[in-house]
């Protein structure tokens, strides 16, 4: 009888192992096609959605590192809260993988000529996940809600400061709906992805409504969020899958354990030593975060506030080394503050300003006073090993030009009170995450600038600004946009790093896992592959 | 019955102390929780406005009054890590239950292996059973707890696949499978606490033996088993009881790390993680269940021990 | 300082055996190390163990024995100084409450009590904050959070010790408080002080890699068993030895530290 049973168990076991083995093969596939790395869609993607046929049904757990903020979308901050709730809302536009803005909730949208009215036509039959249909009233709730102009203000709402052109929000009829402007504005559509809420909804917090692919079913704090497919979802094709768990996790250490048991069939951020120890049965994706990693300076401390010194710490930090270090090669070297994925106003050639020359960094230092060099601080977010490490591979690199870095951990909370708006800091190494709108990238580095963190201040670069801000003409902007990259990389306002890649594992058994430019876990486009194993 | 009135007034004026503590703690550490609540680049104004609706504009000793006279009525606020929409006795309500069950478990753990442990051991006194005992137990007793938790989801989790780390079951989905879950961490728990308890009850055993009333009871002619258990184990156990007691706090902090590996969401998690957020509301009502449990149990010792001796019993 | 071991015990021995090996490595470690513990090497990531390398590399192609050797020492500072500032704050304390009892004794243990139950984490990271972070406020920090054990223990002792005889001849004799305190009951209590002293020292280490596991302790590129044992989390299935280096090394101090405490109690 145990005898029986024991060999039932092998068999078991040896059919399983088979199974494994199959879907491994299908991984050094993948493995192999994925090392060009063009963020996006990846090719592999492409190939796999025309090898096999995507499903309908089923569910799976996403692992997710972060507790979510809350469930309402005005108030939701962290970066990791808007990836899974993107799923549940969407605005009058949406962004796709490709960083286009789409019609989402409106159908079609019109701008004037002079930039001051935006007008949208509603799309018809759109429903909110109660069932009720989207109406004009909602969405000016919604944006009203955003940009600050309800009376009474909730004060935990954030607002969308990109928002505060808007002078008024109206409907025209029942299904236009017209935003009017207090100055023309050319890039305030992106900001409307703001979510639609239904108005005077007062659960959100609880029970969240909106119009997206999946509806919310449950949420427990440090545990998991659950999902469910939204039938009434205007796009007929998507979403595939039934049902989605974000599950939450402490850390990615403990998220990966859990992969390692088969627990997870998703895991967004794994890290390098992570890919090469991914179990049988996942594969890596991988595509460009759009964040920028850079060596921050404070250009109004000493020496920092000299030129020379800047730039020499640019020529001392071999950046690829670093990417080859910490990542494994995996990320893109950057030359200035602006995100790679809005590639038609970043400037590649930024990056090869300062090539990897110590000897030329020394000649700098003599230049401005420091022959035998100087000591400075680091300061890095405690919560961020990537940059932890990072920093440890620069101040080995530093220390060949005789610069002495030290590191001192901060907790985000006070980095974000004490470096970011205290501005109390020599240097410090954090990425900064990609904003929906090219120029966002930019205006932290006016002279007059709230975000300013960096303290560059230089007037003309806030002309030139202010030239960009009213600038119609696109190839005009561009040039305009072009200019402060060269300006920010001239003037060494900081070593800019790279723009690190985001690997996730996947379970080999799913397809439709797709990278976006923004923080974003799409889960709309995630199918399972047919079973090709069902017959065992 | 005046003494223990008196022990009730200091319990409060702990209680005091450690929530003001607590209060100026969140005052001296940077980090401010309006910037944590709407982002680092909101502006000014809104910082401003929300300072103002949650009343975090006005001077420590008022606002210290102003979160007493709520918690006097059991309103402890609203967590800000969930933008003020979850009251912080919800959110800790179901935390607490997992930590609370981590540390019955791991308790009973301790009790049932360390006490045989501490009985061979001091009866085989110095034979090769005691020492490899002590060896042993001081070996487990070397590894810090996260380490030892670490290795524990290693060999069960990874290798032998004994359970799902990371994938804590929920006691309302499923009982059985969330104390099957809780083992591990307990353990990891235990296992340090499990050597002490062995060493402490070992000596306190041997010293026991050495007493005249043991002397007498085997002149009588008892057996070293009766008396064992008749005697010696009882007295030698009451020490071991306050021992045990502080323990049980012991566990309640030293949670927090095996809480972290072993992904529980339990009270220590939710510790780390609302100082990470500055949620001071939250921070403040976790440590005054720690203090209050901490001067509770020191309290329940203080008795015991007058229990046994009277003569502690100071004017 | 004079211990007596009647019968030499194994366990007693064979802590002395690993703690001189292991403080033997941590002596040599001040002075000379196989590599510069910091330098890194692309080409060397998570290598095992070799004969160049005996220990293996870590994830920065850094030599693991090095920083074995050279973190050790930092997290042994560490731990001495925290029990000498522990040591002596708590001694005061336990020999003045203890001591003169009433009420002093009562305010001052409930203040013992409100600091035990007060999260450790969140007064290191009031220590930090005051005073920035780094190795020397980690010491303080534990230090102070030391203090309460070791107040207990000499406390409890003086109780016992006052009633004794000796204690009233003295009294009879004239002699001051002070002097009662500090020179006649204080040097009894090293039964009881020596072993806490040297657990107290086994806490510190261990006390150490929790704080950094919470990275409140020492400041990256430095090496100590803490960070080293926290940074190798996650490279525990994958370069197993990055961990076992710095884990064997806490678990052999403290082993060693143990078995000679328990050793003297023993005799």
């Amino acid at each position: 009888m145990l005898i029986r049973k024991l060999t039932k168990v092998l068999l078991l076991i040896s059919v399983f192992t088979i199974a494994l083995y199959g879907c491994s093969g299908r991984k050094e596939d993948t493995n192999k096609s994925m090392t060009p790395a063009n963020g996006k869609l990846s090719f592999t993607e492409l190939t796999k959605a025309a090898q096999s046929e995507p499903t309908y049904g089923g569910s799976i757990t996403v692992g997710i590192t972060q507790d979510l903020d809350g469930l309402d979308p005005h108030k939701a901050l962290s970066a990791g809260t808007k990836e899974v709730l993107f799923n549940i809302f969407e605005g009058l536009v949406k962004l796709d993988y490709d960083g286009n803005l789409v019609p989402a909730v409106a159908e079609s949208y019109h701008i004037s000529e002079d930039g001051m009215v935006y007008t949208f036509t509603l799309r018809e039959g759109v429903r909110f996940h109660d069932g009720s249909l989207v109406t004009a009233d909602d969405i000016v709730y919604s944006i009203k809600r955003c940009a600050d102009m309800l009376t009474p203000k909730d004060p935990t709402v954030i607002v969308e400061s990109a928002l505060s052109v808007i002078s008024d929000v109206g409907s025209t009829s029942e299904r236009t709906i017209e935003i009017r402007l207090k100055q023309a504005e050319t890039e305030l559509l992106p900001y409307l992805t703001c979510s639609i809420v239904p108005k005077d909804y007062d659960k959100l917090d609880t029970k969240p409504i909106g119009t997206g692919p999946f509806k919310f079913l449950s949420y427990t704090p440090l545990q998991s969020i659950v999902l469910e497919r939204n039938d009434q979802y205007y796009m007929e094709d998507t979403p595939y899958l039934d049902q989605v768990t974000f599950k939450i996790f402490s850390n990615t250490d403990t998220a990966f354990m859990d992969l390692q048991g088969g627990n997870l069939d998703i895991l967004p951020y794994i890290t390098d030593s992570q890919v090469s120890q991914l179990p049988k049965g996942y594969h890596m994706e991988s595509g460009a975060m759009n964040l920028i990693q850079g060596l921050f300076i404070n250009n109004k401390v000493e020496p920092f506030d000299n030129k020379l010194v800047r730039q020499a710490l640019c020529y001392a930090v071999d950046r690829q080394a670093v990417i080859d270090m910490v990542a494994g090669g995996r990320g893109n070297v950057i030359g200035t503050n602006m995100y790679p994925g809005f590639k038609k106003y970043y400037d590649e050639s930024l990056v090869n300003v300062y090539p990897y020359n110590p000897e030329k960094s020394k000649k700098l230092l003599k230049e401005a006073g420091y022959p035998n060099g100087f000591k400075f601080t680091i300061k890095v977010p405690s919560n961020y090993q990537y940059h932890i490490d990072t920093a440890q591979v620069i101040v080995e690199q530093l220390k060949q030009v005789g610069i002495t870095a030290q590191i001192q951990l901060i907790e985000w909370s006070s980095w974000k009170s004490d470096v970011y708006r205290g501005r109390n800091y020599e240097t410090t190494l954090v990425g900064l995450a990609a904003e929906l709108a090219p120029r966002q990238a930019l205006a932290r580095f006016r002279s007059y600038a709230d975000n300013n963190f960096m303290n560059y201040i230089n007037p003309e670069f806030d002309a030139l600004y202010k030239q960009g801000e009213i600038e119609g003409v696109e190839e005009k902007k561009i040039q305009l946009y072009k200019q402060m990259q060269a300006m920010l990389t001239n003037d060494a306002v900081a070593v800019f790093i790279q723009d690190p890649y985001q690997m996730t594992a996947v379970s080999d058994d799913l397809g439709g896992y797709t990278y976006y430019p923004i923080y974003v876990q799409d889960m709309s486009l995630v199918y399972y592959y047919k079973q090709e194993f069902e017959s065992d | 019955m005046k003494y223990t009135f008196k022990k009730c007034i200091v319990f409060i004026i702990s209680l005091f102390l450690t929530s003001f503590l607590t209060f100026t703690a969140f005052e001296v550490i940077p980090g401010d929780s309006a910037l944590s609540a709407l982002g680092m680049d909101a502006s000014k104004e809104h910082l401003e406005e929300y300072r103002k609706a949650m009343g975090l504009d006005k001077s420590l000793p008022i606002r210290y009054i102003n979160w007493l006279k709520g918690a006097i009525k059991g309103d402890f606020g609203y967590s800000s890590s969930y933008q003020m929409q979850m009251k912080v006795s919800t959110l800790i309500k179901n935390r607490l239950i997992v930590t609370l069950w981590l540390a019955i478990l791991s308790f009973l753990i301790i009790v049932l292996v360390s006490i045989p442990l501490g009985i061979l051991s001091a009866r085989k006194k110095n034979g090769i059973l005691d020492d490899l005992i002590t060896l042993v137990t001081q070996i487990f007793m070397s590894v810090p707890s996260f380490f030892l938790a670490m290795i524990i989801t290693l060999i069960f989790g990874i290798t032998l696949k004994w359970f799902r780390p990371g994938d804590y079951i929920s006691p309302e989905d499923n009982f059985g499978g969330f104390l099957r879950f809780m083992m591990y961490p307990a353990i990891a728990v235990a296992i340090p606490k499990i050597a002490m308890m062995v060493k402490f009850l070992r000596s306190s055993l041997l010293r026991e033996m050495e007493l005249d009333y043991v002397r007498t009871a085997k002149s009588k002619g008892m057996t070293k088993i009766s008396i064992l258990f008749g005697h010696i184990l009882k007295n030698a156990l009451i020490p071991v009881i306050t021992f045990l007691a502080m323990v049980l706090a012991d566990i309640l902090a030293g949670a927090i790390l095996v809480e972290q590996v072993f992904n529980l969401p339990g009270l220590g998690r939710l510790l780390v993680t609302s100082i990470a957020n500055r949620d001071y509301a939250v921070v403040h009502v976790i440590v005054l269940y720690i203090a209050s449990l901490v001067i509770i149990i020191n309290f329940i010792v203080d008795l015991i021990y007058q229990w046994i001796d009277p003569r502690v019993r100071r004017d | 300082m004079k211990l007596k071991v009647k019968t030499c015990h194994f366990n007693y021995i064979l802590g002395l055996l690993i703690t001189s090996l292991v403080l033997l490595m941590v002596l040599i470690g001040f002075f000379y190390t196989p590599y510069d513990p910091n330098e890194m090497n692309v080409a060397l990531k998570n290598n095992p163990p070799t004969l160049a390398h005996l220990l293996g590399t870590d994830n920065f192609g850094r030599d693991i024995l090095s920083r074995v050797m050279k973190g050790a020492g930092t997290t042994y500072i560490i731990a001495v100084v925290v029990v000498i500032i522990g040591g002596t704050l708590g001694t005061i304390v336990g020999t003045l409450t203890g001591y003169f009892g009433g009420w002093f004794d009562e305010v001052v243990m409930r203040l013992n009590d409100v600091l035990t139950s007060f999260p450790s984490i969140l007064l290191a990271l009031v220590f930090v904050s005051v005073f920035g972070p780094g190795t020397y406020n980690i010491i303080i920090a534990l230090g102070i959070i030391f203090v309460p054990s070791y107040a207990r223990v000499v406390r409890s002792e003086f109780i016992v010790l006052k009633e004794r005889d000796f204690v009233k001849n003295a009294k009879l004799m004239g002699a001051g408080s002070f002097r009662i305190m500090f020179i006649h009951i204080l040097p009894n209590t090293r039964r009881v002080l020596i072993p806490a002293l040297l657990i107290g020292f086994n806490n510190a280490v261990l006390a150490e890699a929790g704080l950094s596991y919470l990275s409140l302790g020492v400041q990256p590129p430095q090496a100590s068993l803490g960070r080293m044992l926290s940074e190798a989390q996650s490279y525990m299935i994958d370069s197993p030895w990055y961990a076992i280096a710095p884990g064997l090394m806490i678990i052999l101090t403290i082993l060693g530290f143990s078995l000679i405490s328990g050793g003297m109690e023993n005799e």
